[in-house]
């Protein structure tokens, strides 16, 4: 529970932190990096901190189910455009893949 | 039925749906049209239909799963510090790689479903295709899409990807599992990295921290008042 409310807590900061400065970036990210920068400091994750990180990133993706669901309320653009839509998240998949791949080559990368 | 109890089912069908998913999943040797996300989604969308229930109202009653999303993002910071080592040794390739993949994932997505499709709304939404999905929702806010249309295009480019990625790698002849998780994660997010740690640990390493790097960098860039309106713009003419 401690580590639920310090992950809530860093989301709250994070949040706190752009609508001050009006950054156009969502607050969760910057908690995201403060949470990294302060255990990077600590130079270890405590086990309160652990658990709930390792449970919530383990069903992470039971959390997008009801936004998911939500998909209902767009059936008439589905159906309009559904074969577009397949389209381009294939074409821009690969071209995505192709990028990088050509990246590596060009820069020869080294790992 | 009071409105308790509504909300009491709507969190049960939705976490009884996405454990059964799970377990056919599971048990079916991950085959991935049972990907226990879209077992649960198509599930709830039937039982929706036939009990009458408006979206509103079951969005409403399941906010307390949504809420989770915020605490998970934070939550990455985790797996992040665990992979310091990997950080130090190649942190300016994998940040430059992963630049490059998020911005022309990003952009190609936004071009090519203007030319396809013309709706500004499904552009603007399928801009965070390749974000995982936490952030990609707080993008999806900000640049004025929709989340449910962005929740289900990342999924779909989750799918789309495990399927067609590592067929594209093998005819490139890439043979290093650190590029090859590079590749996954940026461009399928968190099914590519569970997709990847199925090949080595190595190469789902790779994947998780491309995942995580591609989100922090997309989650600073896209939301930038110029990339919708050039969306905008590009849709308007």
């Amino acid at each position: 529970m401690l580590g639920l409310c310090v992950l809530i807590g860093f989301w709250w900061a994070g949040s706190a932190l752009v609508e001050w400065l009006a950054w156009p970036i969502p607050g969760s990210v910057v908690g995201l990096l403060g949470l990294w920068l302060v255990i990077s400091i600590q130079g270890r994750v405590p086990a309160w901190l652990q658990q709930p990180s390792s449970l919530l990133l383990r069903y992470l993706t039971l959390l997008y189910v009801p936004a998911g669901v939500g998909i209902i309320t767009h059936w008439e653009r589905l159906q309009a455009y559904g074969l577009g839509i397949l389209g381009a998240v294939i074409l821009s998949s690969v071209l995505t893949a192709l990028a990088m791949i050509a990246l590596f080559k060009l820069l020869r990368v080294k790992l | 039925m009071t409105i308790e109890i509504r909300t009491l089912l709507a969190l049960t069908l939705t976490l009884g749906t996405y454990l059964v998913g799970d377990w056919l999943y599971q048990r079916s040797g991950k085959v991935l049209v049972l990907n226990p996300v879209l077992v649960s989604i198509s599930s709830l969308i039937v039982m929706l239909l036939l009990l009458d229930w408006d979206y509103a109202t079951y969005q409403q009653d399941t906010a307390f799963i949504h809420f989770l999303l915020g605490p998970a993002t934070v939550a990455l910071a985790v797996p992040l510090y665990q992979q310091t080592e990997l950080i130090k040794q190649m942190a300016l390739p994998i940040i430059v790689v992963c630049l490059v993949g998020a911005l022309v994932a990003a952009g190609s997505a936004a071009i090519l479903t203007t030319l396809w499709t013309g709706d500004s709304l499904l552009s603007l939404s399928i801009l965070s295709k390749s974000v995982t999905t936490p952030i990609a929702l707080s993008i999806a806010e900000l640049v004025g899409g929709s989340a449910s249309l962005t929740a289900s295009m990342v999924l779909l480019t989750g799918l789309m990807g495990c399927l067609l990625i590592p067929l594209t790698l093998r005819l490139l002849q890439v043979k290093d599992d650190r590029v090859k998780g590079l590749v996954m994660g940026v461009t399928s997010h968190g099914i590519g990295t569970a997709q990847a740690f199925e090949t080595s640990v190595t190469c789902g390493a790779f994947a998780g921290l491309a995942m995580t790097v591609t989100g922090i960098i997309s989650a600073f860039l896209l939301p930038l008042g110029s990339v919708s309106e050039w969306i905008l713009w590009l849709n308007g003419r």
